[in-house]
């Protein structure tokens, strides 16, 4: 249940993916419609279900042993269900405003918002450090694609090439600041990571220093939003409505 | 200065060398390059914090529970980085790939749409 808005989207984006070439147009807007609707829907029933405490799931039942977590986890607080739900409704609507807006669309376009869309609510919902790391990387990777969606223009692949140079250091930052952090604490899930520091040192101040430089790059923060302006020009309208969420 | 600290050296000292290459490049494979060359600090990073000196390959069929081993959760990570990287990096290259098409040079400063 709480992978559910997670999974939807991945696995509609792979079913279109194998045979969005062979369908007609109509066909992939609508099973792409109905996954981003179906994970919007569980988004919100998770954020009412959050509200009385939070919800953990073990991904592939890796529960903890004797307080050490291997396995990843998924723990679902209002805020995060909140960021997915917010996701589901905004990609929806991309969604609806694309089947107007463009009348050549491939079905890769409809694979590429459901990753991102994914890889968004994956953001949300998970409770370890390094699955928030990965879901960064392929969030960014669907978005750096549908960037330079309108690939015939120079002025979309400029803005595409800095959008993904400039986030993908900074998504470097963030994994070295994640590897510092492993290397202090041992552990990987945020709860354990919290119960391990005993308080801030040089270290930890370092490794914070760079997470946070990272994911600033990402949300185009003030110091860092430079990129922001090239990739917004270029991208198209339904594509753009969606990055900064 | 103790060995133990070479590793994270030459992680910072990557690090270093990818930014300032990709911060000055003029071209724009070189720059891709010089992203790569960023992302392997950070594989020297992790497999320097999960390394245990005179540890084994963390695999346990023929040696005994409890032999001192190196942590296989940062090597886990790092061929997660591998693979996520390699995403981009091809990304990145199919880009650089269409730049040149449509401009004829990988000159970054081509790509700019003119301005009156």
């Amino acid at each position: 249940m709480e992978a559910l808005p997670i999974a939807l989207p991945l696995l509609a984006a792979a079913v279109l993916a194998a045979i969005g070439s062979h369908v007609p147009r109509r066909v992939s807007d609508a099973i792409a419609l109905l996954a981003t609707a179906a994970s919007a829907v569980f988004s919100f029933v998770l954020l009412a279900r959050s509200r009385h405490g939070m919800l953990t799931y073990w991904l592939g039942g890796w529960q903890p042993r004797q307080g050490v977590a291997i396995g990843i986890v998924l723990a679902v607080d209002p805020i995060g269900a909140g960021l997915a739900a917010l996701s589901g409704v905004l990609v929806f609507a991309a969604l609806l405003f694309a089947m107007r807006l463009f009348d050549d669309v491939h079905a890769h376009f409809h694979v590429l918002m459901l990753a991102f869309l994914g890889a968004l609510c994956g953001f949300g919902l998970t409770g370890d450090l390094f699955n928030l790391f990965v879901w960064f990387e392929l969030m960014s990777a669907a978005g750096f694609a549908l960037c330079g969606y309108k690939i015939e223009e120079t002025a979309s692949i400029q803005g595409a090439i800095n959008f993904a140079v400039v986030n993908t250091i900074g998504a470097f930052l963030v994994l070295t600041g994640i590897a510092l952090l492993y290397g202090r604490t041992g552990a990987l899930n945020l709860v354990q990571i919290g119960r391990a520091l005993p308080g801030a040192d040089g270290l930890v101040l370092v490794s914070f220093a760079l997470i946070a430089c990272g994911f600033l790059v990402k949300g185009a923060m003030f110091p860092f939003h430079f990129w922001l302006a090239d990739a917004h020009a270029v991208a198209p309208t339904p594509c753009a409505s969606c990055s900064p969420a | 200065m103790s060995p133990h600290f070479l590793p994270y050296l030459v992680a910072a000292w990557l690090l270093l060398c990818g930014l300032y290459g990709a911060a000055t490049s003029k071209n724009l494979v070189h720059l891709i390059i010089c992203v790569a060359v960023l992302q392997t600090s950070t594989y020297v990073l992790l497999l320097a914090v999960g390394y245990v000196s005179g540890g084994v390959a963390p695999v346990f069929i023929d040696a005994p529970p409890g032999t001192r081993a190196v942590d296989p959760v940062v090597q886990a990570l790092m061929l997660t980085d591998v693979v996520v990287e390699a995403t981009v990096i091809a990304l990145l290259l199919s880009l650089a790939v269409q730049a040149h098409k449509r401009t004829g040079s990988l000159d970054p400063d081509q790509l700019r749409p003119l301005r009156g």
